[in-house]
């Protein structure tokens, strides 16, 4: 026989239907988000995965000085076992604008696009660009974009797989889809672009695929590709190194001859071996004591081969006397103009280090873990307030509990009756909330990850731990906590039970108001402590929903003030960096400085890089005391690294592997990025460079005498306003979603545990209503009650959620994303918060009232129990 | 050997100066079969020993045993076990389950059986058929009454032991269900314990106990038995 009592299950469902829909319907809610959560993040996951053949994604990239030919494509291919794509692309703003678009010459091998939207171009003037920059700058399909001096049609929107994030560069903190997309163009229309700003980039493709996890491994095989590619530069340099030698020789001859002449001394006279040799010792004594050098380009070529000897022959020598003043000059021009004959590379970067290609992924695959636990704390909430509100019900039923277990109803029969409730709301609404998740929600948690990044189309993959994680998991924590308290609470005797005895253990005696309070004063004070476990929950549910409330408004005000610090701690309004050091300026306000990109290393935090600046001596844009041989760290970088003074900080250069140790002398405030500051000659010392090494000006004006080629990129206000600027624009959404949860959350508690209070006080508010209270006066007893705690909980919780936002910030978002936003709720979000709540319980009241006023005062003479 | 053997029960509530000894060792006997009427005035240790019978509370010392069997050397599940097979209650307050209809609540009790009997039978016994489908609160203090001994026959316990079954009705509605009570120990042999302080009642019983401050006063069997119906007060 099937046990009568589950014939109440559907009766209690129907009796207390206002508590247990809102229960159901923010548990659909909530499993309906945190499984569209996963499983569009998942999705997104194993389609980028699968995204890495289907669109045949680099393996990295890198560029060189010049285009380079098959020779060395082919040598590289062979010895890393790699495919090498010419992936040439180049750099225009948009007319008008600040926006760049990078154009690609080709892109049907490799990086292929995912079209979106419209199609690929055919004519020379039409170009498809990333499909979240287009709708940033609201720019359509057959919109005109202006670029390089033509009118290119807009035929389609895409993702770039080697863009999912929009960072225009790797060493940029953050990416910025208004302000940067990568383009793509026919090869026709590409060429009728003359750019200055052309980049011979190449991308590459291994042989052999290695897990996107294994970073050692792909570590490892990037470093064993830069060794390759030295080996082929020396190889590809070897004939301009030959060159230079004999052109240095024969210039630092030349010079030496002529000194000789000037002594009176003519060259022809030694004309025989023994001669020659005497003159040759002469020249090479006099090119060492008279410091006669050759070139620093020609002393760079020699230590770079150091297999090439750079003695003087017999052979140089006649030469030199052969040589005419044209070969002279010659020759010299052919060493100062070496970097252009040199091929060197400009920019390297493989995938696993690629922020373009992994930021997004990475950080759609994070956020899960925290979706989840977030989803569980909320459950394990209501889980309480199930608990509760069920502790509330045995109380009233303690004698049918009684005569049931008198009867020989055991206690597990009883404690499974009341968990029946709980556990199949639950089960109902995670199963509910999962088709909710898989239908409506995907929709809108893809729309946040769209709004953010550039990724390509995907299929949702059914996701078996998802629906693990969002279905049994929250059934197994609502069934965990009610059986621990509806246990416990059932434990008692049936002879308690039937007693109505309840209590702890020896009855407390009644704790003693002073008698100068007023009666009502004293009868809400008695409220409130009969009803301490309902608002122990009740507390934890304001702190949960006001930490999701002021999480929703924090970023608003935060970010904007960060943009503020920027600005006002900025260096100087513009930094330009030029590509070489022979470029000098007029300009008055410009100052030199030198400027490198060390990385740290993946520890708890997210290896990033770490601006390395070499100020000159009295500054006028960095006030700062440099001790010889410290560095100042930027404030950020001290508050992201938990950094004090006397801190010694290892960094290292990705590229050559050089590790570098730094001792901090002290701070230094600059909100902008990470960034270290030391004097800039030992920054020549350290890095190794020359003494009038530099990178480029800083300046608070706009220099005007500077020659585009020379500037490899300045850097303004806007661009250190990127970081923030994206994230509000990622986040706008999230955020949104977060106030609008935290809210039905205060809804949810606040709702279900007052109506609670007045349920269980029914007898009383029935006492009352008999003896002459009005309703009003009754309300003013058990709602003002419950108004105090919420007041009170609103306050504390202020504090609570302060210090666990700021914890989770640290030991979670600072963890996750590369740069450094300093931590600041504005006082208005907790004005918000708290006016939210205030008003939230104010609507809840009005109902609150109607229930008590439809309270019957027979109930107080029908039921004597 | 008696079908409930109880001896030298005693018990006592609080300590030291607010001690109270509430039994001070029982010794019954019980045969199958018999209506024993517990009487006493308030605080005489009646509801206590029914309840230590039925296995609710502890004694501090001596013990019950049905047909042999000890419950004091039982766990809390044999306890459990034992009162599912051997008990009945009816208490003064019915402790009906609100929404369970009547047919429902007699079928609560039923569950706890390997054979119960008909429900519907034993609501035609109980006059309460053509209530079935009603709830608990749309039926008088005596119906509803009439409902907990229906939960609690339907599993045809061995004993049923009623705490004060009248104390909350009327005149007219007490009869009733004394007259009910009456019928099912003559319809299925259960040994029925009731404790009363209403004096009357003890002219329906085969065997009277009357206590006072936790000990045997008097223990008779009642030569002039009448029929529940025809008691008077």
């Amino acid at each position: 026989m099937k046990n009568p009592l589950n014939k109440r299950i559907p009766k209690e469902l129907a009796g207390d239907f206002g508590k247990y829909i809102v229960i159901f319907l923010f548990m659909v809610l909530l499993i309906g988000l945190v499984s569209a959560f996963k499983v569009v993040g998942e999705s997104l996951q194993i389609s980028f995965e699968e995204g890495i053949d289907t669109y045949n994604m680099e393996d990295g990239h890198f560029s060189f000085s010049e285009p380079i030919n098959d020779n060395i494509v082919s040598s590289i291919e062979e010895k890393a076992n790699l495919t090498i794509y010419d992936f040439e692309y180049f750099d225009e703003d948009i007319e008008g604008t600040y926006a760049t678009v990078r154009v690609y010459k080709d892109r049907s091998a490799v990086n292929m696009p995912c079209i979106m939207e419209g199609e690929m171009p055919e004519a020379d003037n039409e170009i498809v660009i990333d499909r979240l920059f287009a709708r940033n700058n609201e720019i359509e399909i057959g919109d005109i974009i202006k670029l390089g001096g033509r009118e290119l049609v807009l035929t389609g929107m895409a993702a770039f797989p080697d863009y999912s994030c929009l960072f225009e560069s790797n060493a940029d903190s953050m990416f910025d889809s208004t302000l940067f997309t990568p383009a793509l163009m026919t090869e026709a229309g590409y060429d009728s672009i003359e750019s200055s700003h052309v980049s011979y980039n190449y991308a590459w493709t291994y042989e052999e695929n290695i897990p996107r996890s294994d970073k050692a491994a792909a570590d490892k095989r990037s470093k064993e590709l830069i060794d390759i590619l030295e080996d082929v530069l020396i190889d590809a340099n070897e004939a301009v190194v030959d060159e230079a030698i004999k052109a240095g020789k024969l210039v630092a001859l030349s010079e030496c001859l002529e000194k000789i002449e000037e002594q009176g001394m003519d060259p022809a006279m030694f004309d025989s071996d023994a001669g020659r040799e005497m003159l040759l010792e002469q020249i090479n004594k006099a090119l060492e004591d008279e410091g006669i050098d050759l070139t620093e380009e020609f002393e760079e070529v020699l230590d770079n081969y150091p297999d090439k000897s750079a003695e003087l022959t017999v052979e140089d020598l006649k030469l030199a006397m052969k040589a005419s003043k044209e070969d002279v000059n010659a020759a010299q021009e052919y060493i100062d103009n070496i970097e252009n004959e040199m091929l060197t590379v400009e920019d390297y970067l493989p995938r696993y280090m690629n922020q373009a290609i992994n930021f997004g992924i990475d950080d759609v695959g994070s956020d899960s873990a925290v979706i989840i636990l977030f989803g569980y704390i909320v459950v394990a909430v209501i889980a309480f307030v199930f608990a509760v509100t069920t502790n509330n019900t045995i109380t009233a039923e303690a004698g049918v509990i009684g005569t049931l277990r008198a009867s020989g109803y055991t206690k597990g029969e009883i404690v499974r009756h009341y968990m029946v409730l709980p556990v199949l709301v639950t089960f109902i609404a995670a199963i509910v909330g999962n088709v909710f998740g898989y239908t409506v929600m995907k929709k809108a948690m893809t729309a946040i990850e769209y709004n953010s990044f550039s990724f390509a189309t995907y299929k949702t993959v059914w996701n078996a731990d998802a629906f693990l994680l969002t279905t049994i998991v929250p059934i197994i924590l609502m069934f965990v906590i009610n059986l621990v308290v509806i246990a416990n609470k059932l434990k008692l005797s049936p002879l308690r039970f039937l007693r109505r005895d309840l209590g702890k253990r020896g009855k407390k005696k009644a704790f003693r108001l002073n008698t100068k309070l007023p009666i009502m004063m004293r009868f809400r004070i008695r409220v409130i402590f009969q009803n301490i476990p309902n608002y122990i929950v009740l507390f934890l549910g304001i702190f949960l929903g006001g930490m999701l409330v002021i999480f929703g408004f924090m970023f608003g005000p935060l970010l904007d003030d960060y943009a503020k610090l920027v600005v006002e701690s900025r260096i100087a309004d513009y930094q330009y960096i030029v590509t070489n050091t022979e470029v000098s300026t007029e300009n008055a306000s410009a100052e030199k400085f030198a400027m490198t990109g060390l990385n740290t290393f993946d520890t708890k935090y997210k290896e990033e890089e770490i601006s390395v600046y070499g100020i000159a001596k009295d500054s006028e844009y960095v006030s700062a005391d440099i001790p010889a041989g410290k560095v100042v760290a930027s404030n950020v970088m001290m508050d992201k690294f938990k950094l004090k003074n006397g801190d010694v900080i290892k960094l290292k250069d990705d590229l050559n592997g050089t590790e570098y140790s730094f001792e901090i002398a002290e701070d230094y405030r600059y909100d902008a990025a990470l960034a270290l500051f030391m004097n800039i000659d030992d920054y020549r010392t350290i890095f190794n460079e020359s003494e009038d090494y530099f990178t480029g000006f800083f300046s608070n004006e706009e220099i005007t005498d500077i020659a585009a080629d020379d500037i490899y990129t300045i850097i303004t206000i806007d661009d250190l306003q990127k970081l923030s600027n994206q994230m509000k624009i990622s986040m706008g959404n999230m955020m949104i979603f977060m106030r609008c949860f935290g809210v039905i959350m205060f809804v949810l508690i606040m709702y279900i545990l007052s109506k609670q209070i007045i349920e269980k006080n029914a007898n009383s508010i029935a006492m009352t209503k008999i003896l002459g209270f009005k309703n009003g006066e009754i309300g003013g007893l058990y709602i003002v009650a419950t108004s105090v705690v919420v007041f009170i909980s609103l306050l504390l919780t202020i504090p609570l959620i302060h210090g666990a936002l700021y914890v989770l910030m640290n030991e979670y978002l600072y963890v996750k994303i590369v740069g450094y936003i300093p931590f600041m709720i504005d006082k208005s979000c907790y004005i918000k918060m708290f006016l939210i709540g205030i008003a939230t319980y104010a609507a809840i009241s009005v109902f609150q009232l109607i229930k008590i006023s439809r309270v019957p005062k027979v109930m107080a003479l029908k039921t004597v129990e | 050997m008696s079908f409930i053997e109880i001896k030298g029960i005693k018990k006592h509530y609080g300590e030291d100066e607010s001690r109270v000894d509430v039994l001070n060792g029982i010794d019954i006997e019980i045969e199958k079969g018999e209506i024993v009427v517990l009487l006493g005035p308030s605080g005489s240790g009646k509801s206590t020993l029914l309840n230590i019978i039925g296995g609710i509370d502890d004694a501090d010392d001596g013990y019950i045993a049905i047909n042999g069997e000890k419950t004091a050397n039982m766990s809390e599940k044999e306890l459990t076990i034992y009162r599912r097979k051997h008990l009945g209650y009816v208490f003064q307050q019915y402790n009906l389950i609100p929404n369970l209809n009547i047919k429902e609540n007699v079928e609560v009790g039923a569950y706890l059986s390997d054979k119960p009997l008909e429900a519907d039978e034993i609501l035609k016994t109980l006059g309460l058929y053509e209530h079935r489908h009603k709830l608990p609160n749309q039926l008088s203090g005596g119906q509803q009454q009439r409902t907990s001994i229906g939960r609690a026959i339907i599993k045809n316990p061995d004993i049923l032991l009623c705490d004060e079954p009248t104390g909350a009705l009327d005149y007219k509605t007490s009869k009733e269900i004394l007259k009910l009570i009456e019928e099912v120990n003559h319809k299925y042999g259960n040994t029925v314990i009731m404790v009363t302080h209403n004096d009357a009642i003890k002219n329906m019983a085969d065997r009277v106990i009357k206590l006072r401050d936790g000990a045997i006063r008097k223990d008779y069997k009642n030569e002039a038995k009448i029929p529940a119906a025809e008691l008077d007060w």
